[in-house]
């Protein structure tokens, strides 16, 4: 008799393991787009229960396709896998401020140190090729390029004009 | 006795099994991949990959040179800051600019350096079109392709480690390895090409974003459709670095479908398009 009871409580044991197993996958995502639409199942034509906005922290029960199925206020939603990672959102890494000057500066010294030491062994073919026109280096035009903003206003009015 | 034991050996076997059975593919394959995900990157990783991203953007600029007009820059960074709104990266600064070559293509540095060549615009008829295309190069630069390739990160392990070490003076071979990894980025953007799982991840990352973005995501097939037809050296580089476009167009349309986009429901916004083209010197 007394084995029996054993057994039954494994047995009893087993089935919690069963149960418990599919909950302990949950994984937790935060939100990294400014938002995200948690949809009520993994299609775009599905309804909207509601939005996340960025940090929002969800608890994943799953993944369909492109979808990461979440708990929504109790429900079960679906967000864009691409709006979400597992780790919380990182602070803004500016382009290289302080050291800016000092790393272009490092630059050229790296590719005039790169001449010397190609031409003191003979030019192998990549250095060839670096030291050719085709692989010029441009930090002004990169300069531009980094330097170049468009403000929030004109972008929330091109987004809103564009209902993007 | 003998029964209970029988019994007993079938639950423990349920146990092993069973798990297992009541997931679906997707669950499995998304509960290896959450147990396998590496570690996540540190702030050194990112301010790394940005300057790894930098000689890479220079190296771009270098060979083409920038396109110069103020609007059409202008127009490229709205559509492109428009689609990082939706990025899952919002550590980057995304940067968008539009290199002066009549050759068609569009290049992507790690670090948030987006580049479209002005052939590649000259060949667009929509605002989704070039959506597209931007969220397509964001895919390569959100999911690290170049980064995990040539192991770029601020650790000692890594093999392109510590470029704040090079600026400050570093070893000739740690030199060496810096710029032989810059080399490998510029043969995978012009010679080699990403791998074929990182193009097939961009172009369905492209789809999604446009969608959740609110643009048309098939302007990226009728773009397709356009260039494919394009001949000469225009695309030569394109051509061999990327996978035929009819096995990309058809992924396209089947990721559309999958995620049941009402593609008619979205924006082209070929006015807008039209519009800003004509201010382009």
């Amino acid at each position: 008799m007394k084995t029996i009871r054993i057994f039954i409580s494994l047995a009893l044991f087993l089935v919690w393991c069963l149960i418990a197993l599919p909950a302990s996958a949950q994984e937790t995502y935060y939100v990294q787009s400014v938002k995200a639409k948690v949809l009520s199942a993994p299609s775009f034509k599905a309804s909207v229960l509601g939005e996340a906005s960025r940090g929002t922290r969800l608890s994943s029960i799953g993944r369909d396709g492109s979808w990461v199925k979440v708990s929504f206020y109790g429900k079960d939603g679906y967000v864009a896998a691409i709006l979400l990672s597992v780790s919380p959102p990182m602070a803004k890494h500016t382009m290289i401020k302080a050291g800016d000057s000092e790393f272009q500066q490092g630059v050229r010294r790296r590719a005039s140190t790169y001449t010397s030491a190609a031409a003191a062994r003979g030019l192998a073919a990549d250095d060839r090729r670096r030291l050719s026109g085709e692989d010029k280096l441009d930090y002004d035009g990169l300069e531009r390029v980094e330097k170049y903003t468009v403000s929030d206003a004109e972008l929330t009015k091109f987004m809103e004009g564009g209902k993007i | 006795m003998r029964m209970i034991s029988v019994l007993a050996f079938l639950l423990m076997l349920m146990s092993i099994a069973v798990p297992d059975a009541v997931m679906s593919a997707d669950e499995q394959a998304w509960r290896q991949r959450v147990s396998a995900a590496p570690p996540e990157m540190t702030s050194d990783d990112v301010s790394e990959e940005i300057r790894f991203g930098r000689e890479v953007a220079a190296r771009l600029i270098g060979r083409f040179g920038l396109h110069t007009s103020d609007q059409l820059t202008k127009y490229v960074n709205l559509v492109g800051h428009s689609l990082a709104a939706y990025s899952n990266r919002p550590e980057l600064k995304y940067h968008f600019a539009v290199l002066n070559t009549s050759e068609i293509n569009a290049y992507a540095a790690p670090g948030g350096y987006i580049f479209i060549t002005k052939g590649a615009i000259d060949r667009m008829q929509d605002e989704s079109e070039l959506a597209g295309v931007i969220a397509h190069e964001m895919g390569h630069i959100n999911g690290k392709h170049v980064v995990k390739e040539l192991d770029i990160k601020a650790s000692e392990g890594s093999a392109v480690s510590g470029l704040a070490r090079l600026i400050g003076g570093g070893t000739e071979s740690a030199r060496l390895a810096f710029s032989k990894a810059v080399d490998q980025a510029m043969d995978t953007l012009f010679k080699t090409g990403y791998k074929r799982e990182d193009e097939i991840q961009a172009d369905k990352g492209s789809v999604m974003q446009c969608a959740v973005a609110g643009y048309d995501p098939a302007g990226l097939i009728r773009y397709f459709e356009r260039i494919s037809t394009a001949k000469g050296k225009s695309t030569e580089v394109l051509d061999k670095t990327h996978p035929a476009y009819d096995t990309r167009i058809i992924l396209l349309k089947d990721t559309i479908t999958v995620a049941a986009i009402d593609t008619a429901a979205l924006k082209t916004h070929k006015d807008r398009f039209t519009e800003a083209m004509k201010t382009v010197k």
